[in-house]
C-alpha cells in the first residue's frame, strides 16, 4: 500500500470519529438559544440609520437637483410631493440588498405616517384624504416587497396599521372601509432612470398644479415593484 | 451531487439570512459532525472541540449576510471559519508545546484501537508532527476528501499552491517513513 492509499485508509478511521451523543442530540438546541435574533435586521438600515441617510443622499447626488433636496420636506398636496415620492422610489431601487430595500421601503412608510399625522392637525379634508391615499400606497408597497417573516418588521407593521386605524377613526371615518386606490404621481421636470420599475410614475398628462389643487384622475390598477433577483 | 447539495444549502442560507433559525438548524445538522471531526483532529480534546464547533456555527450565523455563493462554496466557507477559530484558539494556547496543544494525546482511544497496523500508526504519528497548516491540508484532502479548489478557498491559497504544498508534504512523509523503516 503506497502512502496515498494509507492516507485514504486513515481517512476512513477519521470519518468514524463522532462527537458525544449528548452533543449530537443537544448541540443544536443549545446553539439555537444563543443565536442572536434577526441577523438580517442587524445589517439593515434600521440598525444603521446613517446608511439610510446615505442612501437618500445618493439619490439627491445622482439626480443632481436642488429640487429633489427641497422636495424631501414636501407634504402631500404640495407641488413638490411627487418629486419626493419619486426620489424615495429611486432610493429603494438603488438599495444594494433586499434587507436594505426593505428597510428603505419601511422608512418611506414611516414618512407617510408622519405626513398623515401632520395632515390630521390641519383639519382639512382634502389634505387628510390625500395623506391617507399616499399612506395606503406605501403600505401596499411594503406588502409586496417586504418579507413579513422578519419578526421585527412584522411588529413594526402591526404598530403602523394600528396607528393608521386610529387615525381613520378619528379624522376620516367615512374612509374606514374604502379600498386603497393608488393615485398617479408625477415628478414634473425631474427625470430619473428607473427603467425596470413596474410601479409607474404615471401622469405624463397630469399637471402637478392640477394635482396639488386636488384634481382627480382615474384609478390605476395595482402596481407591483419588481425587484432584481 | 455535490452541486445539488450546495444549491440546497444556498436555499437554506437565504432563509437563514432572513432570520429563519430552523433553516440554519438544517445546515447545522448537515455539518455538525464534519466540523467537529475536523476541529477534534486538530486539537485532540473533545469538550474543546465541541465548544469550538459551536463557536464556528455562531460565527457563521453572524456572518451569513456576508456569504457570497459566487465566491466559493458554503462548505469551504464553513471549514475556513472552523480553521480560523482553531488558529485563534491555538494562539491563546501558545504556552503549550505545539504537539500537546495540537492534540498529540487523544483521550479517546477508539481511533487508536482501530489503527492496529504499526505502519498506519506511524503515519498517523508523523502527521501529528507536521505543522498545523500542513496537517490541516492533509486532513482536508485525504480525510475530508475535499476537492483542491475548495481546499484552496479554505486555506486562502491558489489551487496550484495547494497541490504543490500537498505534494511536498507527501514527500516529507515518505522521507520520514523511509527513515523509520530503513537503517
Amino acid at each position: 500500500m503506497n502512502l496515498e492509499e494509507q492516507l485514504h485508509a486513515l481517512g476512513q478511521h477519521y470519518r468514524r470519529v463522532q462527537p458525544t451523543r449528548a452533543f449530537q442530540k443537544l448541540g443544536w438546541n443549545v446553539l439555537k438559544g444563543e443565536l442572536p435574533a434577526a441577523v438580517a435586521y442587524r445589517k439593515t438600515l434600521w440598525y444603521h440609520p446613517f446608511q439610510l441617510v446615505t442612501a437618500l443622499s445618493l439619490v439627491v447626488l445622482l439626480v443632481g437637483s436642488g429640487t429633489v433636496y427641497a422636495a424631501q420636506w414636501a407634504k402631500p398636496q404640495d407641488a413638490l410631493f411627487p418629486v419626493k415620492v419619486l426620489s424615495e422610489q429611486v432610493a429603494v431601487r438603488l438599495a444594494p440588498t433586499k434587507a436594505i430595500r426593505q428597510t428603505v421601503a419601511q422608512t418611506v412608510m414611516e414618512r407617510r405616517l408622519e405626513e398623515l399625522k401632520s395632515a390630521g392637525k390641519t383639519n382639512d379634508k382634502k389634505t387628510i384624504d390625500g395623506a391617507i391615499e399616499e399612506y395606503r400606497k406605501s403600505r401596499e408597497d411594503i406588502a409586496t416587497t417586504a418579507d413579513t417573516k422578519d419578526q421585527h418588521l412584522k411588529q413594526e407593521l402591526e404598530k403602523h396599521d394600528e396607528e393608521f386605524r386610529q387615525f381613520i377613526n378619528r379624522h376620516a371615518p367615512d374612509q374606514e372601509k374604502k379600498p386603497t386606490t393608488p393615485a398617479p404621481t408625477e415628478a414634473s421636470g425631474v427625470t430619473v432612470p428607473v427603467p425596470t420599475e413596474k410601479r409607474e410614475v404615471k401622469g405624463a398628462e397630469t399637471d402637478v398644479e392640477e394635482q396639488s389643487t386636488g384634481g382627480q384622475k382615474p384609478v390605476k390598477e395595482e402596481h407591483v415593484i419588481e425587484w432584481e433577483k | 451531487m455535490e452541486r445539488a447539495h450546495e444549491e440546497e444549502i444556498n436555499q437554506l442560507i437565504k432563509k437563514a439570512r432572513d432570520g429563519d433559525k430552523e433553516a440554519f438548524g438544517v445546515i447545522y445538522g448537515s455539518f455538525q459532525i464534519r466540523i467537529y471531526r475536523f476541529i477534534y483532529s486538530l486539537i485532540g480534546n473533545r469538550p474543546t472541540a465541541e465548544d469550538l464547533t459551536q463557536m464556528t456555527f455562531l460565527r457563521i450565523w453572524n456572518a451569513l449576510p456576508d456569504f457570497d455563493s459566487t465566491k466559493g462554496t458554503f462548505t469551504a466557507y464553513l471549514f475556513s471559519s472552523a480553521r480560523h477559530i482553531v488558529i485563534d484558539w491555538q494562539r491563546k494556547k501558545k504556552e503549550l508545546p505545539l504537539a500537546q496543544a495540537l492534540g498529540a494525546e487523544t483521550p479517546d482511544d477508539s481511533v487508536e484501537q482501530i489503527v492496529r497496523h504499526d505502519r498506519k500508526r506511524l503515519v498517523k504519528t508523523i502527521i501529528r508532527g507536521l505543522s498545523a497548516e500542513n496537517r490541516q491540508l492533509v486532513i482536508l484532502r485525504y480525510f475530508e476528501e475535499l476537492p483542491f479548489a475548495q481546499i484552496a478557498q479554505i486555506v486562502g491559497k491558489t489551487e496550484v499552491g495547494v497541490r504543490v504544498t500537498l505534494h511536498r508534504i507527501l514527500g516529507e512523509l515518505r522521507r520520514k517513513l523511509k527513515g523509520r523503516y530503513e537503517p
